[in-house]
């Protein structure tokens, strides 16, 4: 009875199993930035300068192709600083010449909360970068990608291999050189029509909790970073004219004198702030109101480049 | 346990087995767990020796006291010292009574429950204490059971670990089937509609009314899908162990009645508090009088909303279903005809609307993060507000709501919906049927969503 229970489990579950397995193995298969970065870190980690943390902003707006010193990406969607510091605390033994970290303070960081423990990205970095950021020993399943978001990996599974959506420009460092298709290429890069889209996401919660808790531990890694001898940019990345007209005063104001605090105190901060720069950056460089599409990271990052080489002499 | 092995041998696996799942979260309480049950091992067999009353009520209250005592600690110190520091700050007086930095042991509130009623049980003569230490460590932590229950009664769990137990097919086949539905409740009904109304809490002044009213209805299933899916998972777990644990639930929004939904309801707490706080309560009295029932409800239901944290809202929360519960028995409608035992006879949607009316409110005191946040979402709704909609987001999660609801109401008299399905279903459409849940649990499951009883 027990050895028909058993075998009648095992026959039901064989092909959940290789089922399961299969859709595990498309996703891995799926081009995502993630693979080219770990690739690039495994190569060239030991060498690498310049190290760029923070959200889908970051990741948009720095394209390391156009960075003298050899840099690397790992800004990625929805990554907040608690994310940020415990791959920078996990990473940094395996970058041992970084020298100049470039750390995301935008308009909103402050005053929403961090990813915690439960972010669905911690598969992602426990995958590809070997980090742990759950803040508990890791099991089996914590490896699982498409369990990790399966809504979102669906998505991806689905236009990759059934809707056959492959155009995708990654370079070595992970960054889409072709990542134009979006709100403003819809809009044809229309000012006109441009400005006539008043709801975009942006955060209008103001929220003194998260703050305190927020400018704690951005404190704490900025103390990190010092103790490390390391530099740290502050960067407020371009956003598109529409964007800061609706950021709320209270927020703004909050954060600005968070940046001017943190260069006050600390002395190996410094500061690249562009969110405003509405003259340098226009339709053509946007993705949409808040990030910035290859166009625009190229010339994002080639003055970057130029403030980070004035830096060093 | 396959195969036949010695009692011991299955006692023992399942012991380790259960501090293992117990350390997995945290092995630093795996020392409180053990020695919560060791006192109360103890405390159980001294009060059965002790030739004089005096004696057996020190060891009695050495359990309680235990019990009570790491439940305090652990789980309502920080709540006195906030509450302490934030008097005395208001009347002008600086304490600084530091809040102590520690994380609730998770299944606490449920573990010191069973033990308390085992030395309670043993006092009053109403079981024998187990020489057995395995069994009764067994007992204490028993996996499935032990975070987040039901909580079980020794007299009715204890005696299962003294006997050899059997590989049982049907009992095991059933038990997977009650897994893959608290799987379904729990990560496609529960955590869809965590979604919504975590944005209608969050953001309550965002919202209208009718906005917040559905949502607070929602969380009613959300708490109840999370909560019964977790039951249900931990009920097959124990029965693939050969083991019988109680439903702690019986389709609750099907109740006509405050009353009748606390019969329902988390039944095994409902029946602890009963037996253990409301009766003693009363019978301390000469005469029970309606008074001093309606004083014991209060009393029981205040408390009731306390075990579920150390917050005003839970104790809103229990004080409220106290003066509810107390309202329906009150005879307002002659001799005996209380509203409890009018309102069953009513038609379905006056009971309906009653019933989720009380429930709803229940719901934002439970779910709420403060009590000002709650009077906020009272205030939101009692004067209408008219902001905002109910999103597409919220209604296209109703269709497993639905699906559940209807399930269920088709199976009223199961414990769950697919149990005894071979009897009705052949073979390929039954795990037809199992493959579409896993699929759609695997499919559509929100990242990472913990059970929202795990933190009681």
């Amino acid at each position: 009875m027990q050895r028909k229970f058993i075998i009648s489990v095992i026959a039901f579950f064989i092909p959940v199993i290789v089922g399961y397995y299969a859709v595990e193995y498309a996703t891995l298969k799926l081009p995502l930035h993630y693979t080219y970065i770990s690739a690039y870190l495994k190569d060239e980690g030991p060498s690498i300068e310049v190290l760029a943390l923070g959200s889908s902003q970051v990741k948009n707006a720095i394209n390391p192709a156009f960075i003298d010193q050899k840099s690397i990406n790992l800004a990625s969607g929805n990554q907040h600083h608690d994310s940020d510091f415990k791959l920078l605390k996990q990473l940094l033994p395996q970058l041992p010449k970084v020298k100049t970290v470039l750390l995301e303070v935008s308009y909103s960081h402050f005053e929403l909360p961090h990813n915690g423990p439960n972010f669905w990205k911690n598969t992602v970095y426990l995958k590809y970068y070997g980090v742990n950021n759950f803040e508990r020993q890791t099991y089996f399943k914590d490896k699982l990608l498409y369990l990790s978001f399966p809504k979102f990996f669906s998505k991806k599974l689905k236009s990759y291999y059934i809707q056959g959506e492959d155009t995708f420009g990654f370079n070595k460092y992970g960054y889409d050189t072709l990542k134009y298709a979006g709100t403003f290429e819809n809009l044809n890069y229309n000012e006109e029509k441009i400005s006539k889209q008043k709801v975009f996401k942006i955060n209008k919660q103001p929220d003194l909790e998260i703050f305190k808790q927020n400018t704690q531990l951005f404190f704490e890694m900025l103390t990190y970073l010092q103790e490390k001898n390391i530099k740290v940019v502050l960067l407020e990345i371009p956003m598109y004219k529409t964007y800061p007209a609706q950021r709320v005063p209270e927020i703004l104001k909050r954060r600005d004198s968070i940046v001017q605090l943190a260069k006050q105190r600390y002395e190996n901060v410094e500061l690249f702030l562009q969110e405003t720069d509405t003259l340098s950056y226009n339709a053509i460089h946007f993705w949409n109101q808040s990030h910035m599409n290859p166009k625009g990271g190229a010339l994002y990052t080639k003055s970057l480049n130029e403030f980070l080489e004035d830096l060093d002499h | 346990m396959l195969g036949s092995k010695r009692r011991t041998s299955q006692n023992t696996l399942l012991l380790l087995a259960s501090y293992f799942f117990y350390g997995l979260w945290d092995w630093r309480f795996l020392g409180l767990l053990i020695a919560s049950s060791l006192i109360d091992y103890f405390a159980g067999l001294a009060i059965k020796n002790a030739s004089r009353k005096t004696t057996k009520k020190i060891w009695l209250f050495t359990s309680i006291l235990w019990n009570l005592g790491i439940l305090f600690i652990f789980k309502y110190f920080n709540f006195f010292v906030g509450e302490f520091n934030a008097l005395f700050s208001s009347e002008g007086i600086a304490t600084s009574y530091t809040i102590w930095n520690v994380i609730i042991p998770i299944g606490l509130s449920f573990y010191t429950f069973q033990t308390m009623s085992y030395s309670i049980d043993i006092y009053k003569g109403r079981m024998q204490p187990t020489k057995n230490l395995l069994e009764f460590l067994c007992f204490v932590s028993f996996f499935p059971q032990l975070v987040a229950g039901p909580i079980e009664r020794a007299k009715f769990l204890l005696p299962q670990f003294e006997k050899r137990r059997t590989f049982n097919l049907q009992q095991s086949k059933e038990g997977l089937r009650q897994i893959l539905w608290g799987l379904f409740k729990k990560v496609l009904v529960a955590d869809k509609l965590g979604i919504a109304v975590t944005l209608a809490f969050e953001n309550p002044e965002s919202y209208g009314a009718l906005t917040l009213t559905f949502a607070a209805v929602l969380f009613s299933f959300q708490v109840y899908c999370d909560f019964s899916g977790y039951t249900d998972m931990a009920v097959g777990t124990a029965k693939l162990f050969g083991f019988k644990l109680h439903n702690n639930f019986r389709i609750p929004y099907l109740a006509k009645s405050i009353t009748q939904f606390w019969q329902r309801w988390h039944i095994t707490l409902t029946q602890w508090v009963t037996d253990y706080i409301y009766f003693p309560f009363v019978q301390k009295f000469k005469k029970i009088t309606l008074r001093v029932r309606v004083l014991g409800l209060l009393l029981t239901m205040t408390l009731v909303g306390f075990w579920h944290g150390a917050n005003w809202t839970f104790l809103a929360f229990g004080f409220f279903n106290g003066v509810i519960l107390a309202i329906e028995r009150i005879p307002f409608f002659g001799k005996r005809k209380t509203l409890a035992k009018v309102l069953p006879n009513r038609p379905v949607l006056v009971t309906l609307s009653y019933f989720f009316a009380i429930t709803s409110i229940s719901s934002i005191f439970f779910r709420a993060e403060s009590i000002s946040d709650a009077w906020l979402i009272f205030r939101r709704i009692f004067t209408l507000a008219d902001v905002g909609i109910i999103s597409s987001l919220i209604a296209w999660k109703l269709l497993y709501l639905v699906a559940l609801i209807i399930a269920e109401i088709l199976t009223t008299k199961k414990d769950f919906p697919l149990q005894e399905l071979q009897l009705k279903i052949p073979k390929p459409a039954r795990w037809a049927i199992y493959y579409v849940i896993i699929i759609l649990v695997v499919r559509y499951a929100e990242p990472k969503e913990a059970f929202i009883y795990f933190q009681f």
